[in-house]
């Protein structure tokens, strides 16, 4: 199991508890075997899809095949430590918005597994300590 | 007649193999008459465990697990799909205090989430309020 979690929250959905992310083993280890494309890859993807429910045409998108391809076709970005591992997570599987834009107060933190509070009577008033 | 060509790769120096099965038959492969990618994303089957320290326990196809909030998930997938109608089903089961809930009466599970996108599915377990669940799965596949 993974030394970290990251704690995030989403400043446009400000009543929005604060939420945590768990990586998966398996896709850390092959993060760490050097098996992942490049962020850019994961980012195209993501731009056209965003564009697509922009435009409400998300019912029938379907990703460009080159783009959609290069998930396993890009060249592979090489061995990443866990640290590193995790920041690429970060980058691919929290909104942009978030980690991307400078706000008055931190919108994410990377935190020890240990340090998530494991009682959750009162999880939907999570915030994200200074 | 139509032809097939295999091409390489002018920026790559590893060699690909197609290699035959252990077999005694003659097989016939029928491409599709379209541009596309034969790869496609992976099929998900992942579980958690929503209560406590929020862990994933199976995680095929699955970069990473979001826990938005109490009794509320989400499955971020290791590579996206092609399209955003693929199928997804999650499910959960839920302890009640003298017995094990299954996929009935007042729990919600097998259902398929309509704001999910080719990278992520989101997944609720509901029994009059949304309710952290021992057990969380999603199944997903085009």
């Amino acid at each position: 199991m993974s030394n970290y979690r990251v704690i995030f929250e989403d400043p446009e959905q400000p009543e929005q508890p604060a939420m945590v992310l768990v990586p998966s083993d398996n896709w850390l280890e092959e993060a760490k075997a050097g098996l992942l494309p490049p962020i850019s890859v994961y980012w195209a993807l993501q731009d056209d899809e965003q564009q697509a429910i922009a435009e409400g045409r998300h019912d029938n998108f379907k990703h460009d095949p080159e783009k959609h391809a290069a998930q396993w076709t890009a060249p592979r970005i090489g061995p990443l430590t866990e640290e590193e591992a995790i920041e690429y997570l970060i980058m691919k599987d929290i909104p942009r918005h978030i980690w991307s834009v400078e706000y008055n107060r931190p919108m994410f933190k990377i935190v020890k597994t240990a340090d998530v509070p494991s009682d959750r009577q009162f999880r939907n008033a999570w915030r994200l300590a200074a | 007649m139509a032809t097939i060509k295999l091409q390489g790769n002018a920026s790559g120096s590893g060699t690909v193999i197609l290699t035959a099965p252990n077999t005694n038959s003659t097989r016939t492969i029928t491409l599709p008459d379209t541009d596309t990618a034969l790869i496609s994303g992976a099929p998900v089957v992942s579980t958690l465990n929503g209560t406590g320290t929020i862990a994933l326990q199976n995680d095929t196809g699955v970069s990473s697990v979001t826990d938005i909030g109490t009794g509320k998930y989400q499955f971020n997938f290791s590579s996206n799909f092609s399209t955003a109608t693929y199928y997804a089903s999650g499910t959960g089961s839920h302890n009640q205090s003298v017995y094990w809930e299954y996929l009935a009466g007042n729990h919600q599970g097998g259902q398929q989430d309509n704001t999910r996108t080719t990278s992520q599915c989101k997944v609720g377990s509901w029994n009059s309020g949304f309710v952290d669940t021992p057990s969380v799965g999603l199944m997903a596949s085009e």
